[in-house]
């Protein structure tokens, strides 16, 4: 029978999967509302949630897999809710306000390149995403990226190769081939 | 099923920095402190403070009913001063000894004509005689309502 940690143990091993888990669960999130201060906000309820099971004595065998089930699901909910508050209408953002200062030209140019891949990583099924998330913001090898997902490396290489020419033929057909 | 053609080498080393880009843009930055929770295994002085007080509070209430169920008992072993609910006159309830209450057969209710001592002299019957018909009722029209 496995004893129960003590307080200092248990905040320490917390402590220890916010660090190594944290980004993981946040790319998790955002593959799925492509936005990344609500996949933020997924990520730390995701360990809030953990820590309180672990205070009512639940028994979590595998915390990793745990949590980035627990991000998954969260995310998701968020995404319901939200098209039911939004319908399929994005929510309403300031448009046309611009400050007074000039912005420079290739910073313009960025910001609107970033909102076409953002659209374009929003066309593309959510396992593409999250992948492309998890190789690509997180920078993880084949083999972590197998391990986070339960998939073997080789089925990673294929879906990462495939995801990366789906998104490549979407860029190519919206124009966006300057970088 | 449709099957995106295959790029060439140039083509996706693009894609990788274009999406290297991007994350890194999003990429929340500072990354965002891990949130430390309070354990409940912690010494908690207000913890300790809250369950004595409820120990206490509880004790309060328990020793309120205890004196509650005691004057509600001292009152229900004597006679309320007013009329009985047995509807005996104060002054036609005979003493009730100590212990033997409600054991009493209750004693007889006035009669219409009014209370009848037996001790009071019989009264003279001569009183002015009274017209049994009734005085005539003013005649009004039909109520109104």
């Amino acid at each position: 029978m496995k004893s129960r940690p003590g307080a200092a143990d248990r905040s320490a091993e917390f402590v220890a999967l916010y660090q190594n888990l944290s980004r993981a669960v946040w790319a998790v999130a955002y593959a799925r509302t492509l936005d990344a201060e609500l996949a933020a906000d997924v990520a730390q309820e995701a360990f809030l949630r953990l820590w309180r099971e672990w205070e009512s004595g639940q028994q979590i065998d595998n915390p990793r897999r745990w949590l980035l089930r627990v991000g998954r699901n969260l995310a998701e909910d968020d995404a319901k809710s939200a098209f039911r508050r939004n319908g399929t209408c994005e929510p309403q953002v300031l448009t046309g306000f611009e400050s007074r200062e000039s912005i420079p030209l290739e910073r313009v140019l960025a910001r609107e390149r970033r909102e076409q891949v953002r659209q374009i990583l929003a066309e593309l099924a959510e396992a593409d995403r999250e992948i492309l998330t998890l190789r690509y913001a997180l920078e993880y090898e084949t083999d972590v990226i197998a391990d986070l997902l339960g998939i073997n490396p080789a089925a990673v290489l294929m879906r990462l190769s495939r995801a990366r020419q789906r998104l490549a033929q979407r860029l190519k057909e919206k124009g966006v081939t300057e970088l | 099923m449709n099957i995106p053609p295959k790029q060439t080498a140039d083509g996706l080393e693009q894609v990788d920095h274009l999406l290297r880009e991007f994350f890194r843009s999003e990429m929340p930055n500072p990354w965002p402190g891990c949130p430390i929770p309070k354990s409940k295994d912690s010494p908690n002085i207000k913890k300790s403070k809250g369950f004595r007080r409820s120990y206490l509070g509880l004790a309060a209430c328990c020793a309120f009913v205890a004196l509650g169920l005691g004057v509600a008992w001292n009152l229900l072993r004597f006679d309320p001063p007013g009329v009985s609910e047995t509807g005996v006159l104060p002054s036609a309830a005979k003493p009730v000894p100590k212990g033997s209450l409600f054991r009493n057969p209750p004693a007889t209710l006035p009669q219409p004509g009014g209370l009848k001592d037996p001790g009071m002299p019989p009264q003279s019957t001569d009183r002015p005689e009274i017209s049994e018909e009734a005085p005539p009722m003013p005649v009004s029209g039909p109520r109104r309502f």
